[in-house]
């Protein structure tokens, strides 16, 4: 289901994977993300670690229903991004700093000013 | 001899004193690198964020003693604790891979500093999935392998941080050439500059020099990588002087005018930059000199500029000069701040605000709100201009009484195209313009409009129309375009704005459900109060604003509120806050029947 967006004269459409996309290169500029994970693993215990191409697949784009008003702001976006942070990192703060860079994207890009995004932090990479 | 003179063991006390004085550094300049913040989010907080960093490290490791290893242990956990933002992240990298390397070493030399810099550049590095080069990494990287190189050639502690400075204000200058944000906003990255002042009062400490003056001035000399014309460019930079500031009368100041001068020297190499910093003292005070290679920036108060440039042309031939005479500035400023303070108090608590906000537009011939263009005479020209995007004919008024050039007529949305507003800026009759865009959907356009202007335009982030008319209060046409942006900055920061509006649909917002037809306050994003009564939801979000009767309260009536329902607000409010200054202006904005700021 695409997000839409009023314009003068006909309609914007932006898929959910547009969306994800975006939000998944955002998050690579982030200190402390070191990779993103698909939602639902292939099992338990398997962390499958997406590569560039595929970050999309680490970010589930969740549209509320419209219904059927045009109201300026479109519908509500939120977005639950699945990651793997660094260790020796503030998490919380990773977190937040994710959050800000992928609603930044998410208004200057597609003009999306208001969006719910959660972080679920799916594992930890240590080094040695 | 040259054994004794170096520092070639670096210990605990002395690493201390340079942790201080590179965060003194780095804190006198916070407000310089939260200017150049625009990536990876343009918001203006990077040298804020890494401030707060690093004291939150030193506040860890002060007292601490142990050795060397045990202080870099104590300031990395107090990094870690207190990251704040995406810099003060990686600070806290950088310096955690640094605490693992010296990990209980009591003392270091300079190879063993080198290579546990470098050891947390590459601990850095790890941490991101795509290190974006142009940033603070790139800096601290360039610096970190300057610094091993320099240590292995056996240089001293003093002779590997300048090696690593060096690299890293090089690296600093190169950066808008390898981050395109940068390159088009025009700036160096910010983490990267906070990084270089911070190794810059590291150094300081290193030398015993401690204390880091917080001069404006370094500013221009700092950035010297990209160096000398960075020197001629800062001509418009603030200087350190408290003149501007006079409280006096303006014909009691000693020296009026404000000279400052490039000049290139024709002879660098003998060139004695204490004897004409002295010389300059024969023609007035607040002296500043600057040098980069074959340019001197000075800058001087004196009342005879003829006299000085003379004097200056024979070192050199000039590159820039500019003369302020202040005398006059201090009165322009008198005359403006006596116009504001008869507007501001004539609006208060009247119902019938239509008049008052009519009357203050004052100094403006009386054509209609929005045709700033149509005038038979140019406006005088002025140093700094200001374009504000409105919305509403009473906003219109307002904005223009309080010295807006030209307006941009956002329209029922609220969305004016990037030509509109440069149409607008061209035409202002000043040297360089403040956009204040009022509205979040604006500041794009806004932006857009810096890099397409043939004039310096500088975008002053303001969401809604009251912060638009908080940010003007502040402008002083005749201050430059910098000093103007940092007051409306301060002026913001001191603004809270409630929108109170009514929901066309019904909807969930920031947690809450909401019905159709209900009113909503709303603060940025949040959700301030809501319920069917406006006047309970206007009380409501004054209590959630924190409303208290030291400050200034300021309403807004938007366009289709009738006189009877504002007249019965003001009554209510003036009972409850019987303390509170109160204004009330039309607004006439639509869709929003009140929008309130409270400034306190």
């Amino acid at each position: 289901m695409p997000y839409v967006k009023d314009m003068n004269g006909g309609k914007l459409y932006i898929s959910d994977r547009v969306i994800a996309q975006l939000a998944g290169y955002a998050a690579m500029d982030v200190f402390g993300i070191v990779g993103m994970v698909p939602q639902k693993p292939i099992s338990e215990g398997i962390l499958e670690i997406l590569g560039r191409e595929n970050l999309a697949k680490g970010v589930e784009v969740v549209l509320a229903d419209k219904k059927g008003r045009e109201g300026e702001d479109g519908e509500e976006v939120s977005l639950n991004l699945y990651v793997i942070v660094t260790y020796g990192v503030r998490i919380p703060e990773v977190a937040r700093n994710l959050q800000e860079r992928v609603l930044y994207a998410l208004r200057t890009f597609l003009g999306i000013e208001t969006a719910t995004v959660n972080v679920h932090v799916r594992g930890v990479k240590v080094e040695n | 001899m040259a054994e004794n003179r170096g520092i070639h063991l670096l210990l605990e006390d002395l690493f201390r004193a340079a942790l201080e004085a590179g965060y003194r550094r780095l804190q006198a300049h916070k407000d310089v690198v939260n200017r150049l913040n625009v990536f990876p989010v343009p918001d203006g907080d990077t040298g804020t964020n890494m401030v707060l960093t690093i004291g939150a490290g030193l506040k860890e490791s002060r007292g601490v003693s142990g050795g060397v290893g045990a202080v870099a242990q104590a300031f990395s956990r107090g990094l870690l604790m207190g990251a704040r933002g995406n810099s003060g992240v990686i600070v806290s990298q950088l310096f955690r891979g640094f605490a693992q390397e010296v990990d209980g070493k009591s003392a270091l030399t300079p190879l063993e500093w080198a290579e546990a810099v470098d050891a947390g550049v590459r601990a850095a590095y790890r941490a991101v999935m795509k290190p974006a080069e142009g940033t603070i990494l790139t800096v601290s990287r360039k610096g970190a392998q300057a610094a091993l190189g320099e240590a292995r050639r056996g240089g001293d502690f003093l002779a590997v941080v300048e090696a690593l400075l060096r690299a890293a204000r090089e690296t600093l200058a190169r950066t808008p050439e390898m981050l395109e944000p940068l390159r088009q906003a025009g700036v160096v990255d910010a983490g990267g500059q906070g990084f270089v002042y911070f190794y810059e009062g590291f150094l300081e400490g290193l030398r015993g020099e401690g204390g880091s003056v917080a001069l404006a001035a370094d500013a221009a000399q700092d950035t010297s990588a990209g160096g000398r014309t960075a020197l001629v460019e800062a001509l418009d930079e603030v200087l350190p002087d408290d003149v501007h500031a006079w409280e006096g009368d303006p014909e009691e100041l000693p020296y009026g005018f404000c000279t400052n001068f490039v000049v290139r020297l024709y002879d660098p190499v003998s060139f004695r930059e204490d004897e004409f910093r002295r010389s300059l003292e024969r023609f007035g005070d607040s002296i500043v000199v600057l040098r980069g290679d074959d340019l001197v920036r000075a800058h001087v108060h004196s009342e005879t500029p003829g006299e000085v440039l003379t004097w200056a042309q024979s070192f050199g031939e000039l590159i820039r000069i500019k003369i302020d005479n202040m005398r006059e500035q201090i009165r322009a400023r008198r005359r403006f701040e006596a116009r504001r303070k008869t507007s501001g108090s004539e609006g208060r608590g009247t119902p019938s605000a239509p008049e008052a906000a009519a009357e203050v537009k004052a100094p403006a011939p009386p054509n209609p709100a929005g045709s700033g263009e149509d005038r038979a005479a140019k406006p005088p020209r002025v140093r700094t201009g200001v374009v504000a995007v409105v919305q509403g004919k009473g906003f219109a008024a307002l904005m223009e009484s309080l010295g807006a050039q030209a307006l941009v007529d956002g329209g029922e949305t609220m969305n004016p195209s990037t030509e509109a507003i440069l149409t607008a800026i061209r035409s202002t009759n000043a040297d360089a313009v403040v956009v204040l865009p009022n509205n979040g959907n604006v500041i794009l356009a806004a932006e857009q409009s810096q890099q397409l202007s043939d004039r310096p335009v500088f975008v002053v982030p303001t969401t809604t129309l009251p912060e638009g008319v908080s940010a003007l209060v502040a402008y002083r046409p005749d201050l430059s375009a910098e000093e103007n942006v940092a007051a409306m900055e301060e002026a913001l920061r001191a603004t809270r704005v409630a929108q109170i509006t009514q929901a066309v649909r019904d909807a969930r917002f920031d947690g809450e459900s909401i019905r159709a037809g209900e009113y909503i306050a709303l603060s940025g994003k949040s959700l301030l109060a809501k319920g069917d009564a406006l006047e309970g939801v206007l009380l409501a979000a004054l209590e959630r604003l924190g409303v208290h009767s030291d400050g200034m309260l300021t309403l807004f009536w938007g366009d289709g509120l009738s006189e009877d329902a504002r007249e019965r607000l003001l009554r209510t409010l003036e009972e409850r806050y019987s303390d509170l200054e109160i204004e009330a202006f039309e607004g006439g904005q639509p869709l929003y029947p009140i929008l309130v700021s409270f400034e306190g």
